[in-house]
């Protein structure tokens, strides 16, 4: 676990987390990174930091899901205090960009296979964005 | 009834994660769950597989998160 000083002085606990946030498929690939990095502000401003960001592309969807049948998947792995999440819940089923969206908190065992240069160092996002 | 006196003989099943240690399955890795799962989107059973029960329980979890996001189909038609 890694412990952060927050604004009032005392300690919160920053779990991981990993978001699978899917996109609508009117959408321009320029519109997806616009989409991409507001989500990422968003989480920083709530205190989170963006471990890495995964775009999939576009994709068909197993079923019709919210009126959709294709859809941008985009992965997130973030570390944010557990108070924040909420808040991305709420900023994800107001932006109408987004149609789906889960947030899953990693277990200790996932934590421990991840990268060592993901958990210490933020890497830029624009350089892991992998092109599918 | 006339009972069969032949024996049949089964190739024994094992846990397929347990021989290759796998020890987190992710939902995200939709190949291998389609592999436990029947053409129609049914989950198999431990029956069918020869999965052990640790690791059923987290496939079924990944199973249903796949599901929740659209990587994999509740029913197939």
């Amino acid at each position: 676990m890694i412990r952060a000083k927050s604004p009032d002085g005392g300690y919160v606990m920053n779990n991981f987390y990993e978001n699978m946030v899917l996109l609508l498929p009117t959408l321009s690939e320029e519109e997806v990174q616009e989409a991409i990095k507001k989500i990422s502000s968003f989480i920083v401003e709530n205190g989170g930091e963006v471990l890495k960001v995964d775009n999939w592309g576009k994709r068909k969807l197993a079923y019709k899901l919210n009126k959709q049948t294709m859809g941008y998947y985009v992965l997130f792995l973030f570390k944010a205090p557990a108070s924040s999440i909420k808040k991305i819940e709420e900023f994800y089923k107001v932006y109408e960009n987004v149609f789906k969206f889960m947030i899953l908190k990693l277990t200790k065992h996932q934590i421990a296979s991840l990268p060592p240069e993901i958990k210490g160092i933020p890497v830029e996002h624009s350089e892991l964005t992998s092109k599918v | 009834m006339q009972q069969t006196t032949q024996r049949r003989f089964f190739r024994k099943k094992y846990c397929k994660f347990c021989a290759e240690k796998i020890d987190f399955i992710d939902y995200k890795n939709v190949k291998l769950l389609r592999g436990f799962m029947t053409e129609r989107g049914k989950i198999l059973s431990r029956k069918m597989t020869g999965t052990c029960a640790t690791h059923q329980r987290q496939l079924t979890k990944a199973i249903k998160r796949a599901r929740s996001v659209a990587l994999l189909p509740y029913i197939e038609i």
